[in-house]
């Protein structure tokens, strides 16, 4: 299937499209808007197909890998195992619909070359932190997503949009110092630490146990502030100034998985899950995860924005993939991975269902959406099986994980989690069940009308990405036991952890 | 396939009701009559084993859910034939949530994994509020959150019990009456509790009363004739004896008999003829408790469990017939006396009634997991409580006399009440002599009960308590404003900017916390501090 030159070429390819498109891109300029679009199609068609051929390799058993020796003695390693392709699938399929959905969207709004191009640049660090291979690759491509992202941010210019930007970067070059430091200690302790499974690190003796465990919190506090972890998640609620595909490629693809992924590889390929709990880390993991799940739900109650109650709702979320790798044994691990394609698919569809209400219907507050469903339908309905899957109902995504996980922390021993799992349930379906009840067992205002759009393309692209996700977040769970649904493939990494 | 038709199609119709035109019509049109398709794989005892489908889904029938898939056909179909041609209004919230109903217990019926058994009742639980708030008035919107709140909490207490029990044995396959794992004390006494929830044990049953007189009539037949036995399922199918729960038997017939006689002393004291109806549910649901507490006792669960199958599908059916009744203006007309008497007569344990066949089935269970003869008497005693109960029911039955007709399914139903059990006990190979020709043991229960009725006649005070329907909802509804608006006064809604510096005194504690929390150099402190903390913890 691959030759070793094709082996090698294929995780730089899938990371340089995006960089071909931008340049594309920005080359062309404001006005050639049609090769604008040919363009982005196009290079998110390529790059998924080309996903799914390096993920048919791993299948079939081959490491597709590509070294560079970027600095002396340090290397650029991309590698693809099941674990990238997991992540890097998830974005590309992401990515694609994000892409019609940005350019339905921003059709009323100027300066799309730049959007786009940045929005390129966004997904080639999303592809290369899936692909990286070791800490230092990692680390240049999740600073490189910092970089892409705030262009994306700050996009409309507003004032609000540039505190908010200052506030991002603030937090997000902070958290890159800590991961930084973290990374260069762990270079002197360790040398090139390349991702492996279990890590690499259980060869250093008693003696260094005091510094694995601080350069292990700075590692966290760095990748946490991705990742929304409390108290390192004040970012995320102020960053939803930007526009709504900004919000749905933050919060499901790009920025908050990235910080998650990046736990994952922490805990599993770095130090290795038994490295962890030796050191004593994995206790206080599970109680920051526990801790960011109930904050961060209780802070969405509070919210009378919409699309500021799913950003809390994200940073809750997001700490279900950090507790299920912290509590380890097959069933929560698993449930912690799959929870990075779950939560991504419902979150993406409520943030592209929030766009819609505030681009066709000027709704943004929570009390607006009275009678949305007979003014928006597809959308309202969209919105809704989102909504639902996110407490936890089945047969929608998000059950799946709450079933994994639950199982999970039993059969380690650690019944606390399930206390947790419930709470966080429960404080879902207290902010969202009253949504829907205003969707659809409310009348609309008198004088407030069904949704305005452009044209017909606009209002199909808006609606049928939402639709498109809806309808896989539902179709993971109702064949979540076949062998090629998300839930196996997760499995099968997991297995590799814990055997 | 039967089995995965059966549990799909309405599912699937309940998202064509959603489709407006052609789709809707068809759906609405096909649903009343949708419920007999679960007889298809009743009948032909086919399974299915759809591994890809949910979390390995298998599907099949066996003796645990023979009687039930019989009594939802029945009561269902009847019920929504009479839904049909009387529900005009909002009829995409009706019979979406009809159908998903129907869905959820059809699922919930037929799924031998844990799983599909607890998706089914997730399903099952959520779509029957879409039942419950069909009126969309206050009553209804109060009705609809006390029985959202229940029937969530009581969820979760499930889901905790089911993956306890998945984390000893993955998603296992469902045997008739053999448990599929030994949980420990809290994880069985919670998936217990939150099936209790659904039963309308005593404690937990206070979204019954308010839930029946605001939903439609079909709706409420469903609910108190199938859906509250979706508990029963529940605990047949995972806390049957060997699940560590036959050591607490005592304890649950000892809370099913409070529950029978609590829910008839409540029920004496309402005026609305579905608030009586409901709390008879309660009354006879703890009957059935006392029976299942009973079961776990016996060494041959099965054989008892065919006696506990009658008496489901005697109440079951005879109970919707009562709700339809509440339609059909049950006081005109003599003919309308004798619909409205015979399912009350039954349910009480009237002889040559399908009561009588409940009952002794009933001392049978008991009499063979070796009680004595005192429980016997008790038993029997709450034949005189259901009667009392259900005479106060006719009382004010009668005083209906609307201009509502009779519609022909509320008679179909009956006649079924009246013949089905029977038939259902002879194929089952059960002694239906013994309860037909032992009258005297059956009458002298009624005769007590009206004996009480004629000495209560002279104390006309005691006719006159009343307790609002709901009970105990009252009080805690109460205590839960007090603390919502405790709450809206220390932590009052954020303004969305954090920008604007607001002088406000009096800032939310969690908001103002996070505010400071947000300058970076904090953060950055408290990541060190955390983190030391965190160091000093563990070395």
């Amino acid at each position: 299937m691959t030759t070793p030159w094709l082996n090698q070429a294929l995780p730089l390819a899938v990371v340089l499209v995006s960089v071909v498109a931008a340049v594309i891109i920005f080359a062309a300029g404001e006005e050639r808007r049609l090769l604008r679009i040919v363009v982005n199609l196009v290079a998110a068609g390529i790059k998924f197909a080309l996903v799914v051929w390096i993920g048919l390799t791993v299948l079939a058993g081959n490491a597709p890998e590509f070294r560079y020796e970027i600095l002396p003695g340090q290397e650029l390693v991309l590698h693809a195992d099941a674990l990238s392709i997991l992540f890097a699938s998830l974005s590309a399929l992401l990515w694609l619909v994000t892409t019609i959905y940005a350019i339905a969207y921003l059709e009323r709004s100027p300066n799309r070359a730049r959007f786009f191009g940045f929005f390129s640049l966004c997904v080639t660090s999303t592809m290369g932190i899936s692909m990286a291979g070791n800490l230092f690759t990692f680390f240049l491509f999740y600073e490189l997503l910092t970089l892409t992202t705030w262009p994306l941010v700050v996009h409309s210019g507003t004032p609000q949009a540039l505190a908010a930007g200052r506030s991002y970067l603030r937090y997000t070059l902070t958290g890159g110092v800590l991961f930084l430091a973290g990374v260069l200690w762990l270079y002197g302790l360790a040398g090139s630490v390349e991702f492996t499974p279990g890590g690499t690190l259980s060869g250093l003796g008693e003696e260094y146990a005091i510094q694995l465990r601080v350069i292990f919190v700075l590692l966290v506090a760095g990748m946490g502030v991705k990742a929304a972890l409390v108290p390192l998640h004040g970012w995320l609620p102020v960053a939803m100034v930007a526009p709504a595909p900004v919000s749905a490629l933050l919060h499901a693809v790009a920025v908050v998985k990235a910080g998650a992924f990046a736990l994952i590889r922490l805990v599993e390929d770095v130090y290795g899950f038994e490295l962890m709990c030796e050191l004593g880390l994995q206790l206080p993991l599970m109680l920051l995860a526990a801790t960011t799940i109930v904050f961060g739900s209780v802070r969405a109650l509070q919210q009378s924005s919409i699309k500021r109650r799913l950003a809390y709702s994200t940073v809750s979320q997001v700490s279900y993939i950090v507790l299920g790798i912290a509590t380890g044994g097959l069933l929560a691990t698993a449930g912690g991975m799959v929870h990075l394609v779950n939560q991504g698919i419902m979150k993406i569809t409520l943030f592209f269902c929030a766009g819609v209400f505030g681009l066709a219907l000027g709704v943004n507050r929570v009390k607006e959406l009275d009678g949305m469903g007979y003014r928006a339908p597809w959308t309202s309905a969209c919105f809704s099986i989102a909504a639902i899957g996110m407490i936890g109902v089945p047969p929608v995504a998000g059950f799946v994980t709450k079933w994994y996980l639950g199982s999970g922390a039993l059969a380690v021993g650690q019944p606390w989690v399930v206390a947790v799992l419930i709470t966080s349930a429960l404080l879902n379906a207290m902010y969202f069940l009253p949504l829907l009840k205003r969707i659809w067992l409310v009348r609309p205002a008198p004088g407030a009308g069904p949704a305005e759009y452009l044209g017909r393309i606009e209002h199909v692209a808006l609606v049928g990405s939402a639709v498109v996700t809806a309808s896989l977040s539902v179709a993971i769970a109702l064949l979540a036991a076949h062998r090629l649904s998300p839930l196996s493939w997760v499995l099968r990494i997991a297995s590799e952890y814990f055997p | 396939m039967s089995a995965l038709i059966a549990s799909l199609l309405p599912l699937i119709l309940a998202v064509a009701v959603l489709v407006p035109g052609r789709s809707r019509q068809l759906a609405i049109a096909v649903a009343p009559w949708l419920p007999l398709s679960l007889l298809w794989p009743a009948f032909v005892g086919g399974g299915c084993d759809c591994g890809d489908l949910l979390l390995g889904l298998r599907l099949g029938v066996d003796p645990v859910t023979g009687p039930l898939l019989l009594l939802c056909a029945l009561a269902w179909t009847t019920a929504g034939w009479f839904a049909g041609q009387r529900v005009g209004e909002a009829p995409v919230l009706f019979w979406g949530g009809w159908l998903a109903s129907l869905g959820g217990m059809s699922l919930l019926l037929l799924a031998r994994d844990i799983a599909g058994l607890y998706i089914g009742y997730a399903i099952l639980s959520l779509a029957s509020w879409l039942l419950v708030v069909h009126a969309q008035n206050k009553a209804a919107w109060r009705a609809g959150t006390v029985y959202l709140i229940m029937a969530l909490v009581g969820e979760m207490a499930v889901f905790a019990g089911v993956v306890a029990i998945v984390s000893q044995v993955g998603n296992a396959e469902l045997l008739a009456l053999e448990a599929p794992a030994v949980l420990e004390a809290h994880w069985r006494w919670l998936l217990f509790a939150g099936y209790a929830v659904k039963m309308g044990m005593l404690g937990l049953h206070l979204w019954l009363p308010l839930a029946h007189p605001v939903a439609p009539v079909p709706a409420s037949a469903i609910l108190s004739g199938v859906i509250v036995k979706a508990g029963l399922v529940g605990w047949l199918r995972l806390l049957p004896p060997g699940s560590g729960m036959e050591a607490a038997s005592d304890l649950l017939i000892a809370l099913g008999l409070f529950t029978a006689f609590g829910g008839v002393a409540l029920g004496l004291a309402q005026d609305r003829i579905k608030v009586v109806l409901a709390y008879s549910t309660i009354s006879q649901m703890g009957l059935v408790l006392a029976a299942f507490g009973a079961l776990l006792a016996t060494d041959q669960p099965l054989a008892a469990y065919a006696w506990l199958g009658v008496l489901i599908l005697h109440h079951g059916l005879n109970k919707a017939s009562l709700f339809l009744a509440c339609g059909c203006a049950p006081g005109r007309g003599f003919g309308r006396g004798v619909l409205l008497a015979l399912p009350a007569l039954a349910l009480s344990g009237a002889p040559l009634t399908t009561g009588v066949l409940g009952k002794h089935g009933l001392k049978t269970i008991f009499h063979d997991a070796g009680f004595g003869d005192g429980w016997i008497l008790v038993l029997s005693l709450t034949s005189t409580a259901t009667a009392l109960l259900l005479w106060r029911f006719w009382r004010l039955a009668r005083a209906e006399t609307s201009h509502q007709s009779a519609h022909p399914a509320w008679l179909v139903l009956t006649a079924a009440a009246v013949v089905v059990p029977w038939v259902w006990a002879a194929i089952a190979g059960l002694d239906i002599v013994y309860p037909l020709t032992h009258v005297p043991a059956a009458l002298w229960p009624l005769v007590l009960a009206a004996v009480l009725i004629l000495i209560a006649g002279r104390f006309p005070v005691i006719g006159r308590i009343r307790v609002p329907p709901g009970d105990l909802v009252v009080v805690v509804e109460r205590i839960v404003a007090a603390a919502v608006r405790a709450w809206r006064r220390i932590a009052p809604e954020p303004p969305d900017i954090a920008f604007h510096a607001s002088g406000r005194p009096g800032h939310a504690m969690i908001r103002s916390a996070e505010r400071y929390l947000r300058a970076v150099p904090v953060a950055g402190f408290l990541i060190l501090v955390v983190g030391a903390l965190m160091w000093l913890m563990v070395s």
